[in-house]
């Protein structure tokens, strides 16, 4: 099984994993982050979970400028991924990425809605002569667009690559300056790729009288995000990206590449509802969003491995689990666990597989439940960095039930990580003191 | 003259960062004439450009990403892969000397 998994299995996703739509879905989406973090701190200071402060930054005017931050950095994260991503299949080509992502930024606004019909005066009549006005509209740019940024980001990045690889560009003779002739290397690939795009456009105005991005959120995204709500969208954070490791591959990596567009996603229609001023999950709230997989599922590192971090440190006898213990101890703060991982070892050690999958596996489950039924509240949507600490993080990402919460589920991990622990602990003492592998079968049976 | 560097690549630039301190600070102490930096996979090629490794290793995690940076950089400089167990207990004599031992196997 082990064997299959090695040689058959593997080695194909990781192909997949490899390839260049995934290295720029990934890498692409990379880029938006900043913003998204940034944004999130004015989120969070517009809707201050404290009412006094919240209603002292509306008197004095500057909860209005805190929303500008949020509504050019966070509203607009789909324009952010769609850049990134062109840019990212570019690079990663070996080709100057900036073409391909102002290309995509322009294919993204031909393919969104721009006319905003009916307009209204004060009084609630339609303006007499004005039935639309020509805008670039937030609303499709936001998270609502996420899918579509990153169909057209990958498309964008594929065919710029591809013209420019074969030489389909416009060459200018040796004695014109480099950055003049650079200027018009995207020129031909740029007028193929937006009249490809024209035509999408009308293609959906005219057949169905919509646009790509508004079709493509009802039919692709809404199913989607909806299915990484729930049970099967749990499956995928909390064990999958364990599995991978098991086997020493960095899966929260791999999972959180693909599954990021969609948790993000779920995140910012969180975050409107905040803004909104009616975050609730009966209120349609998402409950798994990126800070369900950084903040219940890999916090301390991917496995919750705080508690035999802290079973190494306190009560771990053997010379090797001693050390593991102190080095990774300050890491565990900022969720890293690779010394653990692979010091220990967790992966590829059998014995470690039940706690290591375990522990995810039910803070998923038990906070999904919670979440739902309204014991916990929903994630408002602020992204934070995946390194701030456990508690801190589950205070600003939902609030202090969230952070009483984390420190819950941590204190389960000590306690399923425990028997595992002390049992590994005696194998490897026994074997630091020169006993031989039959000695300590036997001793081990008769501890039992 | 600039000590020479190696350059480590994982995932995230996290945890590798630990490692390439520790070997850093194991080769100034042994004036091995080393320095060493430890990036994420998306900072590598870019820091290949700007730092001129003389040799590349990457973390077991991402041992997937040997493939395509020996495709890259391969010719010109050794890439190596670090071994699970030291990269775990954060080895600093044992890296430099499995660097090391790359560099002179591609000699």
């Amino acid at each position: 099984m082990n064997k299959w998994i090695n040689e058959k299995v593997l080695p194909n996703v990781l192909k997949f994993v490899n390839t260049r739509p995934m290295n720029a879905l990934k890498n692409g989406m990379l880029f938006s982050l900043p913003f998204l973090m940034v944004g999130s701190i004015f989120l969070i200071l517009t809707n201050f979970p404290w009412d006094p402060i919240k209603d002292f930054f509306v008197n004095v005017q500057l909860a209005p400028i805190f929303n500008k931050v949020y509504n050019a950095t966070m509203n607009l994260s789909a324009m952010f991924a769609v850049v990134g991503i062109a840019y990212a299949w570019a690079e990663d080509a070996g080709f100057p990425g900036l073409p391909s992502g102002l290309l995509g930024l322009a294919s993204m606004l031909v393919v969104n809605p721009d006319t905003i019909s009916n307009f209204t005066n004060a009084s609630g009549k339609a303006v007499k002569g004005v039935s639309s006005v020509t805008a670039i509209l937030p609303d499709w740019l936001g998270g609502k667009g996420m899918i579509t940024a990153i169909i057209i980001g990958m498309l964008v990045g594929g065919i710029y690559s591809w013209f420019v690889r074969k030489g389909i560009t416009i060459k200018l003779p040796e004695s014109v300056p480099t950055n003049v002739a650079a200027s018009f290397t995207a020129l031909i690939p740029a007028a193929v790729i937006l009249t490809l795009m024209g035509a999408i456009y009308g293609i959906f105005d005219l057949g169905w009288h919509t646009t790509m991005v508004e079709s493509i959120y009802k039919l692709i995204q809404t199913p989607l995000q909806h299915a990484s709500d729930g049970p099967l969208g749990v499956f995928i954070v909390a064990v999958l990206p364990v599995l991978f490791w098991m086997f020493g591959i960095h899966g929260t990596v791999i999972i959180g590449g693909i599954m990021g567009g969609l948790l993000q996603a779920n995140g910012l229609d969180n975050a409107a509802m905040l803004k909104a001023g009616d975050l609730s999950v009966k209120s349609g709230a998402h409950i798994v969003t990126g800070a369900f997989m950084d903040q219940l599922i890999t916090f301390s590192g991917t496995g919750i491995t705080l508690g035999l971090t802290i079973y190494l440190l306190f009560w771990a006898k053997s010379k090797q689990l001693k050390t593991i213990g102190k080095l990774e101890i300050a890491p565990a703060l900022f969720n890293i666990n690779e010394p653990l991982l692979f010091g220990t070892p967790i992966v590829l050690n059998p014995l470690f597989f039940i706690p290591f999958l375990g522990v995810p596996l039910i803070s998923g489950i038990l906070s999904y439940i919670l979440i739902a039924t309204g014991i916990l509240p929903p994630f408002n949507g602020a992204s934070i960095p995946w390194t701030t600490p456990p508690i801190i993080s589950g205070l600003l990402v939902s609030g202090w039930k969230m952070a009483i919460w984390q420190a819950i589920v941590l204190v389960m991990s000590v306690v399923v990580y425990f028997p595992f622990a002390h049992k590994y602990d005696q194998i490897l003492l026994a074997r630091e003191n020169g006993e031989t592998t039959e000695e300590i079968e036997k001793d081990l049976a008769e501890d039992k | 003259m600039a000590d020479k560097n190696i350059l480590l690549i994982d995932a995230a630039g996290m945890s590798i960062s630990l490692l390439a301190k520790k070997m850093d600070d194991y080769s100034k102490t042994n004036n091995l004439g080393y320095s060493v930096e430890g990036v994420a996979d998306s900072a590598g090629p870019e820091k290949i450009e700007s730092n001129k490794p003389i040799a590349i290793m990457i973390a077991p995690q991402v041992s997937y990403l040997f493939d395509k940076y020996e495709k890259e950089y391969g010719k010109d400089i050794p890439v190596g892969k670090i071994e699970m167990v030291s990269y775990g207990m954060m080895d600093a004599p044992k890296v430099i000397k499995a660097t090391e031992d790359v560099i002179s196997s591609k000699k």
